[in-house]
């Protein structure tokens, strides 16, 4: 392994008929990486996985695991183990039976599955419920057994597909932070599928986001978070305000754009130049409301105080806009809030923290 | 509800009932009447069932019987489970097509199937016999062999064979240690429901079975052309209670292997 990846997906193509499920989508996954494919369902992130594992034949494309080429592999001859979204625990078999059963079928010595079962049993902290059947868990533990069960083989990737949707909200907070603790303390690669954005950023070192079977934009949380490349990634990550505009004028130091009719400093980025179009992103969180227009040169767009949702950790102001656009901004609730209907505000935001989309 | 809704309601619910067993309930009743004409009570008797076991064409009846049926189960379980297996796993265009005309023999009148057979027979100059009787009688069972494999296989997860292979086995031993012991429930309800179709049934095997070969059905029918004597009452309940015990140690075989 020369290049450090340990997966390498290659212009991978999958089309069932006349249907492309994953369009030419090329990663390269580092070892001991979490990666997260991530996008709403129909993408192609499970299609994507599955083709790693062996379960869907590629239809053009290549996957390298550490170093060799896996098309002609069939899944029980990949060095990947895959924990799935029902678990699939075999019904019929103990909990020690079924985390034995990959080391069975490698032909290891009764005492040597022994062992290795205890190792991964205290891993998943499930110690002492070796005997019990899998129908006598609750469905945390099942999850354990499940992640359990795949790695008690050492794979040199793990793929998870959506492994904690069966879970309430409260327990797959604290299953993610495992998870995630998990894998830095085995430093094992991890691939994860999932359609929460939220699980995503909390767990990846870096995300791909899909949608439609290619691939939109990969990169850190932070980076998908904070610099989207996409309007799709912009919408689908987090909340966002959308506007479409129009370059006005652009240099290496500073542009402005026609934005709902005003003319709007934005973030002079490559590319840009007169009458081109583009769209703000802006996140609700860094935006304010000032009573009158910022004096400092600050982007701001005007509008009337609508209403004020709380919703615990933040309370959401919504601002409408002359056009009737809607304006979404995050505020702390301890900002109690003097506005009534109708009353002229302006909503403010930093240049260089509203996102410009060429695309 | 209201009350006489309730009792109308309970009324008909003993009507039906009444209905499916008190003639049965009345053959087996007149097996121990120590009179040769079943109109009138004349006392209590096992003679009838003397008469029966020292009967040795009977006796040879029940053994071809039970030899028809081991076979037949033995083929349908095959035939039955493997297309299950094939039915499940496989999608192409037309399926539902081919998936039905696995289930037509259900609705095939047996004489149908048995006429045919015969025909067919005659035509390769096929000696008739006991073994005759089995194809038709398989063809009888297979399609409950495989409904009832292919509802336990739709009942399960569709990853579980994915988790085999992903685990390491091999399409021989994800069959042996997963699917197989999974859908075993089911095979063996398979076995109890094609063995008691077997033993009672008349239409094909009487058409299709040699000349001195009867089973039991066949048997009673040729006796009851005499008129019905309570041997064959006698005879009848002892189908009754073996058929109502396998029916029985199938469901507590179920009960207890699904848990």
């Amino acid at each position: 392994m020369s290049d450090n990846n340990m997966v390498k997906i290659k212009d991978v193509v999958k089309s069932f008929g006349q249907h492309q499920a994953v369009k030419n989508v090329s990663i390269d996954i580092k070892q001991g990486e979490f990666l997260t494919l991530l996008g709403p369902s129909g993408c192609g992130k499970t299609t994507t996985l599955r083709m790693i594992a062996g379960f869907e034949s590629i239809t053009s494309g290549e996957i390298v695991i550490d170093g060799k080429s896996v098309a002609s592999q069939h899944p029980y001859e990949r060095d990947v183990n895959t924990v799935f979204q029902s678990y699939a625990l075999f019904p019929h078999m103990s909990v020690e039976e079924n985390i034995a059963f990959g080391l069975k079928m490698k032909k290891y010595s009764k005492a040597k599955i022994k062992e290795e079962v205890e190792r991964v049993l205290n891993l998943v902290q499930l110690e002492g419920y070796g005997k019990r059947k899998p129908d006598q868990l609750s469905g945390g533990q099942n999850q354990r057994v499940a992640i359990a069960r795949a790695l008690v083989n050492n794979p040199k990737v793990l793929l998870l597909d959506e492994p904690l949707g069966a879970l309430d909200l409260k327990l797959r907070k604290q299953m993610q932070i495992e998870l995630k603790h998990l894998q830095q303390k085995l430093g094992m690669t991890f691939i994860y599928v999932t359609h929460d954005q939220e699980e995503a950023l909390t767990m990846s070192d870096r995300i791909a986001v899909m949608n439609d079977g290619h691939l939109e934009q990969l990169g850190t949380s932070r980076e998908i978070y904070e610099t989207p490349k996409t309007k799709f990634v912009a919408d689908f990550i987090g909340e966002t305000n959308l506007f479409e505009g129009e370059v006005v004028d652009s240099s290496e130091i500073n542009a402005v754009a026609s934005v709902e009719g005003n003319q709007i400093p934005i973030k002079p980025i490559d590319g840009l130049s007169p009458n081109k179009d583009i769209t703000l992103t802006i996140r609700p969180e860094l935006t304010w409301i000032e009573g009158s227009e910022p004096s400092n040169g600050k982007p701001s767009l005007q509008g009337k105080y609508v209403e004020n949702i709380y919703v615990g950790s933040v309370q959401k102001v919504i601002v409408a806009l002359p056009s009737g656009k809607n304006i979404v901004i995050n505020e702390s609730p301890m900002n109690a809030s003097d506005l009534s209907p109708g009353d002229e505000v302006n909503v403010c935001w930093d240049v260089d923290k509203a996102g410009v989309l060429t695309s | 509800m209201r009350a006489r809704t309730k009792k109308v309601l309970f009324s008909w619910t003993i009507l039906v009932y009444i209905f499916f067993y008190v003639p049965i309930l009345i053959l087996m009743i007149y097996s121990f009447n120590d009179s040769k004409i079943s109109t009138s009570w004349q006392g209590f008797t096992f003679d009838w069932y003397n008469k029966l076991f020292s009967n040795s064409a009977i006796g040879s009846a029940v053994l071809n019987s039970l030899t028809v049926a081991l076979f037949t189960t033995l083929i349908s379980l095959i035939i039955g489970t493997t297309a299950a297996i094939a039915l499940y796993r496989y999608d192409f265009p037309g399926k539902k097509y081919i998936d039905l005309l696995f289930y037509l023999p259900i609705v095939i009148p047996p004489i149908i199937i048995g006429v045919a057979l015969l025909t067919v027979y005659a035509r390769l100059k096929v000696a008739l016999g006991i073994q005759t009787i089995i194809p038709g009688h398989v063809v009888l069972t297979t399609p409950f062999v495989t409904m009832l494999v292919m509802s336990r296989l739709q009942g399960f997860d569709h990853s579980l064979e994915d988790a085999a292979k992903d685990l390491g086995a091999n399409a021989w031993n994800t069959f042996w240690r997963v699917t197989l012991p999974l859908i075993f429930p089911s095979i063996l309800s398979g076995a109890l429901l094609s063995f008691t179709i077997s033993v009672d049934e008349f239409v094909v095997s009487f058409f299709t079975t040699g000349p001195g070969a009867s089973t039991l059905p066949v048997m009673i029918y040729s006796m009851v052309r005499t008129g019905v004597t309570p041997e064959i009452n006698a005879l009848s309940t002892i189908m009754i209670l073996v058929t109502v015990f396998v029916v029985l140690l199938a469901e507590k075989w179920r009960g207890t292997l699904n848990n």
